[in-house]
């Protein structure tokens, strides 16, 4: 069974179709890219897997459970985490809280403990402090721990998204436009870090832009425009891929 | 002179925000807690502790509401209900209305417990809704449940509500008439209030209230139950204002409709804004200030007035005039409040500190 699972799913604003009848399947352990023109429709699909919007046909399950009319918060359950295409981190909170709170689902303390700072509290909190700051090592950016996230570099930004998704241990974890904004050098850590995360277990869908990036990155593409799969397969065969070439040249991102 | 108390206080408070190191912070808040308690033995009168055991009463409501309003930021204007909940809670079963005469300890728990209900029915309905029209339906609230109490003639006492409250007993001695009692509970009740806020704060579900605060869609995609943790902050901050009000009641031994109105959920928001929200030291000095310039400052002044001027002015009704002055000059020249914590000073100042390159 695949852990993502999509089946002729269509979303709609007003008269605009801006996800048209997407059937996608991403394996466990994948890292699976999906590539597009500008406002082809790639965001719209995260979002509807993370439940913003809701799909007005067809049928998402990510690990054979059906997501429906579940919350962001129960897909978060699920296992899935993600990144935003414009970041939203919280802002006026230091990199390590930023990552704690990304860790909630991890934690079981109640608000019996929370109000009375019990034994279970205490611990689970020096836990969860513990692991942040190995997330952060982890993608890079150790030594920003204490620093508001508002007033970091945007690269390391970028970064410290990726950590708070992490920090869920996410079965599924989706990156939008993760190299937006970063130079070529920064880009090569990225691809590094995203090949770590993926030999950490967990399942990479990546939503990207530099072309360069997502050969050398994926196993699998999948194509949109205008909302519509054209094109899915290995890099190479998504190279040569007629659909893709007339896209590409025919409305260039 | 009262002045001696608040001034150490606050001067203590100051202090406490100022000094990094965690054991002489924690040196001056038991050498203040020292001075508080043992003070009284050598200085001061029952009409100076009456109005610090008010202050202390108000420093206890503004804890509470700084866990909805600075923790969770979700703006409560009607907090002044949970307040009236709590002493009409003590006013009602603590008195001749109904022969109940429940003794005062159980009622701190029970006020406390219905507030904290009431706090999760009104929050149920309406903690979907953001921002300004979340301030407007907790405003309703807040002038609904004082005209409840006003209009439920037979068990409230209508307008003039209920007199002659039973006086607290502590292990069968009396607290009699005077107001120590209550200064030194409130004092104790004011420790609680700030080992709960700072344990909250440090906690999962206090993690969780910033992250709302700060980007609601952000918080959901982490997995956290958007509306039970602001329901919680809903709760506890009204169950201290329950316990406040119980306080409150007994010690006045009365309760009636006008002591629970908008000016009070006002003159709460505005110690937050003052002291700086969400930071529990700078909220403790926000309502010293207020309290101090209501219960013993103006009247101080009207006296002055009075007497240079031989007139018979009632510089009571211009506290509102003073309030806005107060808000007015804190948002034109510290907008974050006199004791921001570090979150808020970075948010409304845009000058944070840059990051070393990692
Ligand atoms: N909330 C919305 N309301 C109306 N139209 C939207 C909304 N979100 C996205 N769209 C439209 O849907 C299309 C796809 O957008 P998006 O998924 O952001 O594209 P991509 O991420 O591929 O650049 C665009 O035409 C966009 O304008
Ligand atoms: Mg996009």
């Amino acid at each position: 069974m695949s852990l993502l699972d999509l089946v002729e799913v269509t979303k709609r604003f007003g008269a605009l179709t801006a996800v048209s009848n997407v059937t996608l399947k991403v394996e466990e352990g994948a890292i699976f890219g999906i590539i597009g023109p500008n406002g082809a429709g790639k965001s719209t699909l995260f979002n509807l897997l993370t439940a913003i919007y809701r799909f007005d046909e067809g049928r998402i399950s990510v690990d054979g459970t059906s997501i429906a009319g579940l919350t962001t918060q129960r897909i978060a359950r699920l296992g899935v985490a993600r990144t935003f295409q414009n970041l939203r981190l919280f802002g006026n909170a230091s990199a390590l809280t930023n990552v704690m709170v990304g860790e909630h689902l991890a934690l079981h303390s109640n608000i019996i403990d929370s109000l009375l700072d019990t034994a279970r509290e205490r611990r689970e909190r020096k836990e969860a402090e513990r692991r942040a700051r190995e997330l952060l090592r982890f993608v890079g950016i150790a030594g920003v721990d204490e620093h508001f996230a508002r007033n970091l570099s945007y690269g390391t930004q970028r970064r410290l998204e990726i950590a708070r998704a992490l920090a869920a241990r996410p079965r599924l974890l989706l990156l939008d436009e993760p190299a937006a904004g970063l130079n070529p050098s920064e880009k090569q850590d990225l691809l590094a870090l995203i090949r770590a995360i993926r030999d950490t277990g967990a399942t990479v869908l990546l939503i990207e832009h530099d072309m360069g990036l997502v050969m050398n990155l994926c196993e699998r593409i999948a194509v949109l425009d205008y909302g519509e799969k054209i094109a899915e397969g290995t890099p190479s065969e998504i190279r040569e891929h007629p659909r893709v070439i007339e896209a590409y040249l025919g409305a260039p991102a | 002179m009262i002045y001696a108390y608040a001034f150490v206080a606050i001067a203590a408070c100051v202090a406490i925000e100022r000094f990094h190191n965690r054991k002489a912070k924690i040196a001056i808040a038991l050498a203040l807690a020292a001075f508080l308690a043992v003070g009284p033995r050598f200085y001061g009168n029952e009409a100076i502790f009456s109005v610090l055991a008010d202050a202390a009463v108000y420093v206890m409501l503004a804890l509470g509401l700084n866990i909805v309003v600075g923790f969770a930021g979700l703006l409560d204007l009607g907090y002044a209900a949970f307040f009236a909940i709590g002493a009409y809670t003590y006013g009602m079963l603590a008195s001749p209305q109904f022969g109940l005469h429940l003794p005062f300890w159980a009622l701190l728990f029970l006020a406390a417990a219905l507030a904290a209900l009431f706090g999760a029915l009104l929050g149920a309905p309406t903690l979907r809704l953001h921002g300004d029209y979340l301030a407007i339906v907790t405003l309703g609230f807040g002038e609904i449940v004082p005209q409840i109490f006003q209009n439920l003639t037979k068990y409230t006492g209508g307008p003039n509500g209920i007199a002659a409250l039973d006086v607290p007993t502590f292990f069968g001695h009396s607290f009699g008439a005077s107001v120590m009692p209550y200064y030194y509970i409130a004092l104790v009740g004011i420790v609680l209030a700030l080992w709960i806020s700072r344990n909250l704060r440090e906690s999962r579900l206090g993690r969780a209230w910033m992250a709302i605060r700060e980007d609601e869609l952000a918080a959901k995609h982490a997995g956290i139950d958007v509306l039970r943790s602001k329901l919680a902050a809903f709760a506890i901050g009204a169950s201290f204002s329950g316990i406040g009000g119980v306080l409150f009641a007994a010690k006045l031994a009365l309760v009636s409709p006008d002591l629970f109105g908008f000016q009070v959920s006002v003159l709460i928001v505005s110690m937050l804004v003052l002291g700086g929200m969400g930071n529990i030291v700078g909220v403790v000095v926000g309502s010293l200030i207020l309290t101090i310039v209501n219960s013993a400052l103006l009247p101080q002044l009207n006296s002055l007035v009075d007497a240079s001027f031989h007139t018979t002015v009632d510089l009571s009704n211009i506290h509102f005039l003073i309030y806005g002055a107060i808000l007015v000059g804190i948002m034109l020249f510290r907008p974050e409040g006199l004791l921001p914590n570090r979150e808020r000073r970075a948010e409304l100042r845009n000058s944070g500190e840059v990051e070393a390159e990692a």
